[in-house]
This record gives structure tokens, sequence and C-alpha cells, in this order.
């Protein structure tokens, strides 16, 4: 039992837009915060004006041109891998499942420490990184022969072994990395947002991917019941399949080069929204969107505060606030479902 | 009118053959039992016949176009199947459930459509399920599941209803409650039904034609009156089987 009591056939409409409205809400709330906090503090009121007029000033540089970009790629990071994570749970049929589970950011970390090791920056790492993302999405692809029917439980061992290969990978570089480079290294591994990149246009990857996500959607619904079931409905099952894999992956890639690999909000994100609004992934999947953009905002804002001028890395930052907001969750929904 | 052909099918599962050169013609009007000991491939056979896996080779025939030739959305307009059991990995509640049967009809943004919401009422009270409409499925007990998965192909309104054990898990009460309102709506929509039981009995009631498997490749199909018979019982089960004969009708049971 969800702990609102949402749904698409009897709540009210105004209900449901009042929860996304909340939702958007706290993410302006989020987004403004955030671009008020740092190392130079300005003020919230100081910061609608720059956002409207936007004046010449100190003030108005490290709003505009530092965190503007910062908490942009944040919110759209937290997006992506929410939207992922919850897709990867409905097409591995796996609530553990997660953006990373099948080895994704694992490929792009290897090619980005080895650039990283060649002493190459900037473009050549979004380049590795990218290039290994999109290898490990085709080797689970191949190696698991979904291309001739999918299966589940393969798909996942596969993953999570080439997942595991990376690893090692990773681990060996590592520990033959000279000290210098090691920093830079675990930063990276540990997934920051100081990487992204300004500007470009990753953004339309969510963007994009929400439409086809919601369009989807439906079926979805249908796969989580059962393969045979949801084709007797009428869903392409195999074609179905082959999309939203492709579309995660994308997802978890994108996310991954712009901020290396920020754990914890695949997999929490879509579980804390399962846990309040149900599973119609209608309304499941652009409440994670938006509900992965807020926490990850908010974590970049205290990794960048809380020790400042130090930063924090903001993967350990989105597991400290996420564990206990998740714990809190799942107490209230089993109490409520105590007689 | 819906005519089912099936020419020529041959069918396998791994490396077993379960029919071969197989012909079938099931008309409108027309209810169907398939009898057969375990594992003899009646789910296969019946999954093959709703174009949810492909035969070995043949092919079966939903008004004159091939099964393979349907959209998977048109065909879900024509052809549902009650399948012998369901996943609840992520559930939903109740009436979510029962709603996905009218996937085949609705538009890319239904939301709730108040026809489809009066249909959903309607078949939930018709199976008993209204009061747990707000339950999550994984909370229902197995008899409830079977009802509610039947309401949900009671939402499909299919012309060619495929049943897969229909009556697992229900009660007395409930299996016949369900078979009648089952033979009511096949006949309400000039359909025609084929049903997985293992219930003789229920088959010669409900039933106008028997397919009876008794495995290494051999179908037995004909009439319930020509087919259901000692002999055929004794053959199909290997065990000896009674007959009696009450309230106009012949009953089987097992020695």
């Amino acid at each position: 039992m969800a702990l609102l009591n949402v749904n698409l056939h009897s709540t009210p409409r105004y209900r449901i837009v009042l929860l996304f409205g909340v939702l958007i809400a706290a993410a302006a709330v989020t987004g403004l915060v955030s671009l008020a906090g740092g190392s130079v503090p300005v003020p919230i009121r100081e910061v609608i004006d720059i956002l409207i007029d936007r004046p010449p000033g100190i003030n108005s540089q490290i709003v505009l041109d530092l965190r503007l970009p910062r908490v942009i790629s944040g919110f759209v990071v937290g997006g992506m891998l929410a939207l992922a994570g919850a897709l990867m749970q409905v097409l591995l049929r796996n609530p553990l499942a997660e953006p990373y589970i099948l080895g994704v950011s694992g490929g792009a970390s290897v090619f980005a420490l080895l650039a990283i090791s060649l002493g190459l920056a900037g473009i050549w790492l979004t380049l590795g990184a990218c290039f290994g993302a999109l290898l490990t999405m085709f080797m689970v692809f191949v190696f698991s022969g979904s291309g001739a029917g999918w299966n589940p439980l393969k798909v996942l061992l596969t993953g999570v072994v080439i997942a595991a290969g990376w690893g090692a990978v990773i681990s060996f570089l590592l520990a033959v990395s000279p000290a210098a480079k090691l920093h830079n290294m675990l930063f990276w591994l540990m997934g920051d947002l100081s990487f992204s990149q300004p500007g470009g246009s990753y953004y339309l990857v969510l963007i994009l991917a929400v439409i086809l996500a919601m369009y989807f959607s439906r079926a979805l619904n249908l796969l989580a019941v059962g393969d045979l079931q949801a084709a007797a409905l009428g869903v392409s099952v195999n074609r179905l399949r082959v999309m939203v894999y492709f579309l995660a992956s994308i997802l978890t890639a994108t996310a991954v080069i712009q901020a290396g690999s920020i754990g914890f909000i695949g997999l929490i994100i879509p579980h804390a929204v399962r846990l309040l609004i149900g599973n119609d992934n209608r309304l499941l999947l652009p409440a994670s969107v938006l509900a992965g953009g807020i926490l990850l905002v908010f974590a970049d804002m205290l990794a960048r505060t809380l020790l400042a001028p130090r930063q924090l890395p903001v993967g350990v930052l989105t597991a400290l606030i996420g564990v206990p907001v998740f714990l809190l969750l799942l107490q209230s929904t089993a109490a409520r479902q105590r007689p | 009118m819906l005519t089912v052909n099936a020419e020529a099918l041959t069918v396998s599962i791994g490396q077993k053959l379960i029919c071969r050169d197989f012909d079938l013609e099931i008309r409108a009007g027309e209810h169907w039992g398939m009898l057969g000991g375990n594992g003899v491939g009646k789910t296969t056979l019946l999954h093959t016949l709703a174009g949810l896996r492909k035969p070995v080779s043949g092919r079966i025939m939903l008004d004159n176009s091939d099964l393979q030739d349907y959209r998977r959305l048109h065909l879900a307009r024509k052809v549902g199947v009650l399948f012998q059991d369901s996943q609840d990995t992520f559930p939903a509640t109740v009436k979510e459930t029962v709603l996905t049967g009218r996937f085949p009809y609705q538009s890319f943004w239904p939301g709730g459509q108040r026809e489809d919401i009066t249909l959903a009422d309607t078949a939930l009270a018709q199976l008993n399920l209204a009061p747990m409409q707000d339950r999550q499925v994984d909370t229902l007990s197995g008899g409830e599941r079977r009802r509610l998965a039947i309401a949900t192909l009671l939402l499909q309104d299919p012309g060619l209803w495929l049943l897969d054990e229909p009556t697992n898990h229900l009660d007395l009460h409930h299996q016949i409650q369900v078979l009648d309102l089952i033979s009511q709506r096949v006949r309400d929509r000039n359909g025609a039904l084929l049903m997985v039981l293992h219930d003789v009995n229920l088959i010669s009631r409900y039933c106008s034609h028997a397919i009876l498997m008794p495995g290494q490749e051999q179908l037995l199909c004909g009439e319930v009156a020509t087919v259901i018979n000692r002999t055929n019982l004794e053959n199909l089960y290997r065990h000896p089987v009674h007959e009696i004969t009450g309230a106009g009708r012949k009953y089987y049971f097992p020695a």
C-alpha cells in the first residue's frame, strides 16, 4: 500500500496536478537555495533578481556562470539516474536493479580512468567514458543473447559479471597509477558534478527520454505483470524490451559522462516514489525524474557548503540523505499495512 | 463469424514433439475442453493457438488471416488468454490490474475513461471482488487472484477465449459461478472457448467439444459425447475410471 492513495482511475485530477505541482515547486525551491548557498553566500532575494535582470557584478557571475550550470546539471543527472533506475527495475523485473547494475558505469569509469592515467582531460575524458558505456551496453546485449529473445535473469547475470570484470580493471588501474593522479581518479569514481561540462545538449537526452518513457509507461505496467500476459494483452514485448534497455542504458551513460558514478539515486528514488504513490509507471516515471533531480541538487549544495571551501563527493551525500529518508518511508508504509 | 483453423500444425517444446500435422477447426458457439496428463503440452498448444509462440510448421488461421500476420494489439482484441499464474514483483491494486484488460482498446493516454471504469466495476462485482478493489494484488489469496485474472479477461472481451485451468484455486461455488459467467459471455458474444481442465465432469458440463491428449503426439478431437467415454479416459490417464449416470449426465471418477 502506497503512502498517498494516488491512482489514475479514481484520484481526482486536481490531486495529481497538486502532487506534481508540489514536486516542481520543491525542485524550484531546492534550485534557488542551491544557487544561494556556497562558499560565497548570496541572499535568495538577490538570486531571484539576478535570474530575472541579469545585472553585472561578481555575485551575478557566481550565480549565473558558476552555480546555475551546476544546478541544472545536477537536476538533469539526478533525473536521468532515477528514471534509468525505475526503467531497469521493470525491465529486469528486479527491485534491486539500478542504473549501474549492468556495468555501464564500470565500463565508462575504466576508459575515463585510462584517459586520466594517460594525462588526458576534458573532452578525452568524456569520449573515453562514452566509449566505455556504449561498449558495455552492446557487450551485455550480445553476450546475453538478447537479440534472439530476452531473458531478464540472463541479462542481469551477464551485466553483473561484466560489471565485476570492469571493477577488477578499475582496481588494477588504481593500483598501478601514481599517487599524483589517484585523487582525481577517486573523485571521478565517487561521482562529482564539478566535471560537468557547461552548455552541451545533454538535457535534451533527458527530455527525449521522459517523452519516450511516458509513451512506454502503459505497456511497462503490463510488463510488470508478466511477459506472456503483456503479450496477450497486445504489447510487442521483445521490441519494447530492447527499446527500454537502450533507453535506460543511454540515460545511464549520459549521466555517468556528466558526473561519474553517483550511487544510490537510481536505486532509492524509484523505490521511495513507489512507496509514496505506488507502481503505476505513468506516475512513477515522471515523479522519479523530479525527485531524483531534487535529491541530487540538494546533495550537491551540501557537498559544496558543508566543509567549504573543501568539496565533498556528492555520492557520499546522496547516500547520507537518502538512507534515513528511505528507512523512514519504509517504516511508515509498513505501519500502515498493519491492521 | 469467428472461426479458428489450425492447418497441419506441428508444435514442439524443447526436443519434445507435442503434435504433428494437427488439424482443428473451432467455430463460433463451440466450447472446447482440453484434457491430458501433466506435461503432455496442453499449455504449449494453448499458447500456440494464442499466437504467443510459433509452431514448428503449419499455420493457424483466425478469421481467414494467419495469426502471425496480426498486429499484437489487434490480436489482443480477438484472442484472450487466461494464464496458469501471474507475477507480482511490482504489484498494483486490484482495480488497476483489472483495468489492464482495456489496454488493447485504449489510446496512448487513457486517464480514467468512464466506460472502462464502469466495465471494471461490473466485472469486479460479478466476481465478488468489489470489496477488495483497492487492495494490492500481492495480498490476495490464490482463488481471489484467479478471479481477478478472469475479471481482467472479461474487460479484454475477446472473441476467442483460451483458458489454462480456469478453476485452479477456486472453491466449488466459485468454479461453477466463474464457468457459468464465462460460458454466458462467450455465448452472448457469439465467440468460442477452449479451456484446459483436469476435471472431466466440468468439461462434460460446459463443453460441446473436447481434445484429449494422451501423449506421444496423439490428439483425439471431437464432440464431447463421442470422445469422452470410459475407454478413452482410462487410456488418457492410464488409470481405471468408473462411470455413473445421474441427473441425465455421465460422471467419471477414479477407481
